[in-house]
């Protein structure tokens, strides 16, 4: 495996997104990646068309005679579909964050550690799911980590280095139960800013819950 | 997994669903179960082509033919309700998502563009994100609304192009090359919205071997639709 295959999302992960069973949390990570990367999106569209074959080939359930009826009722009576409402773009410090991010709610910013940050992301229809922007001071290293379900961080500032890859803004870090422990540290000058999503509560073992499982339960 | 399956009322909706457990072969084994499944996907391919899909949705968007619309509600709602379903979506809610979906099928067909993919995917992205919505609305929260397509402004990148082009054919083949107990693991990802283990418990697997079916047939087809055709 080549240090670019760990800044993109897996086949399972595009596969779940395609299909609509990734959690709210999870799949707004996954927008926020796939809306600046062309080959993940290219993965999706494969991934969506072998959907739509095996959708083809869905055995029939039976449906209610006067469904169709209805349907021709809907169109006559002309029910317009609820517009999308404009969506101011949301800022986070100072940094303005990714368009697919509008409508979540950001919490206040909490320090853990006089270098790291944190926020609760609200996913509109999912505020229970495990979504956190995280910004890490330049210089700081994590505690050796491992993952208990998915966990999802998308690069949106600066940088850090996990001894497998180099993360730049853009990157996806796709991290499940099966990867080793590894030892994220952020790179160069800049705080890094990143929007992560976890699947499950975390171990305790794991980075962000080591750091925050004592103070938001996640 | 039994336990669960009596208490869904989505059992007696139809005795094609779920697991494809009808009551008639709910004794069967779980690789029985499979086998017949399997043969019943098998059976009911190739009911309409590609070609005809795509000439009755543009029908649909050109003149507003309600004969030509009423086919394709013959063909995909009672696959859409299959899908809802296996998804675990109770009796009552179903017909509701597929109501909005063709709904949506018929208000956006002039938008329908070839250049994305097949009718069939356009469809099935239309019905992931309603079914999306739907189980957001059941929260009763306020929902970001979601577009078809992802709302991902594709630029013709002659990825996608390449892709539109023999999409349905391309895939159908792809996925003719599956050995059948990939595929079957890999219809389950896509259908029936349950963690790794159950799927693995219910097919009478490993939870290893259900994995490595599910990578190595997703592997396999991101090979075969990334080649020049
Ligand atoms: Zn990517």
């Amino acid at each position: 495996m080549t240090a670019s295959a760990f800044k993109h999302a897996s086949d399972e992960t595009l596969q779940r997104y395609a299909c609509g069973n990734l959690k709210p949390g999870l799949a707004l990570v996954m927008r926020v990646h796939l809306a600046g990367c062309l080959s993940c999106r290219a993965n999706l569209r494969r991934f969506e068309a072998v959907g739509g074959a095996l959708l083809d080939n869905l055995p029939p359930a039976a449906i209610s005679p006067a469904l169709l009826e209805k349907i021709f009722a809907r169109i006559d009576a002309g029910d317009t579909p609820r517009e999308a409402r404009p969506t101011p773009v949301l800022t986070a410090d100072g940094f303005a964050l990714p368009a697919a991010m509008a409508g979540c709610k950001i919490g206040p910013w909490r320090f853990v550690h006089p270098k790291l940050r944190w926020a609760r992301v609200e996913v509109p229809g999912a505020e229970t799911d495990r979504v956190i922007l995280l910004k890490i001071a330049a210089g700081f290293a994590a505690p050796a980590h491992g993952h208990g379900g998915l966990e999802l961080t998308q690069v949106l500032a600066g940088g850090f280095t996990d001894g497998r890859a180099q993360y730049e803004p853009g990157d996806l870090v796709e991290a499940d139960e099966s990867l080793d422990d590894h030892e994220p540290r952020v790179t160069g000058d800049e705080d890094c800013l990143c929007l992560a999503a976890v699947e499950k509560p975390l171990r305790i073992r794991s980075l962000l819950g080591r750091l925050f499982q004592p103070l938001m339960g996640i | 997994m039994t336990a669960v399956r009596a208490e869904s009322p989505t059992l007696d909706f139809a005795g094609v669903f779920g697991l494809g457990l009808g009551r008639r072969d709910r004794a069967l084994t779980a690789k029985g179960r499979a086998r017949v499944r399997a043969q019943g996907e098998e059976a009911t391919a190739g009911a309409a082509r590609a070609e005809d899909l795509a000439a009755w949705l543009d029908c649909v968007a050109r003149n507003q033919d309600r004969d030509a619309f009423a086919r394709l509600h013959r063909h995909f709602a009672p696959k859409l309700a299959t899908w809802m379903a296996r998804a675990g979506m109770s009796h009552a809610h179903i017909e509701d998502v597929v109501q909005d979906c063709m709904v949506a099928v018929w208000r956006k067909a002039p938008l329908y563009d070839p250049a994305h993919g097949g009718v069939s995917t356009w469809i099935f992205t239309i019905a992931r994100n309603l079914r999306i919505d739907h189980s957001r609305r059941k929260a009763n929260r306020e929902m970001l609304p979601l577009s078809d397509w992802d709302d991902l402004d594709d630029q013709p990148d002659g990825e996608s192009r390449v892709l539109a082009a023999e999409s349905e054919t391309r895939v159908r083949r792809a996925l003719e090359q599956l050995p059948q107990e990939q595929k079957q693991v890999l219809i389950q990802a896509y259908f029936a919205d349950k963690p790794q283990s159950d799927i693995a418990r219910e097919l009478g697997l490993p939870l290893g071997t259900v994995k490595s079916r599910l990578r190595l047939a997703l592997a396999k087809l991101r090979v075969l639709l990334e080649d020049a055709p």
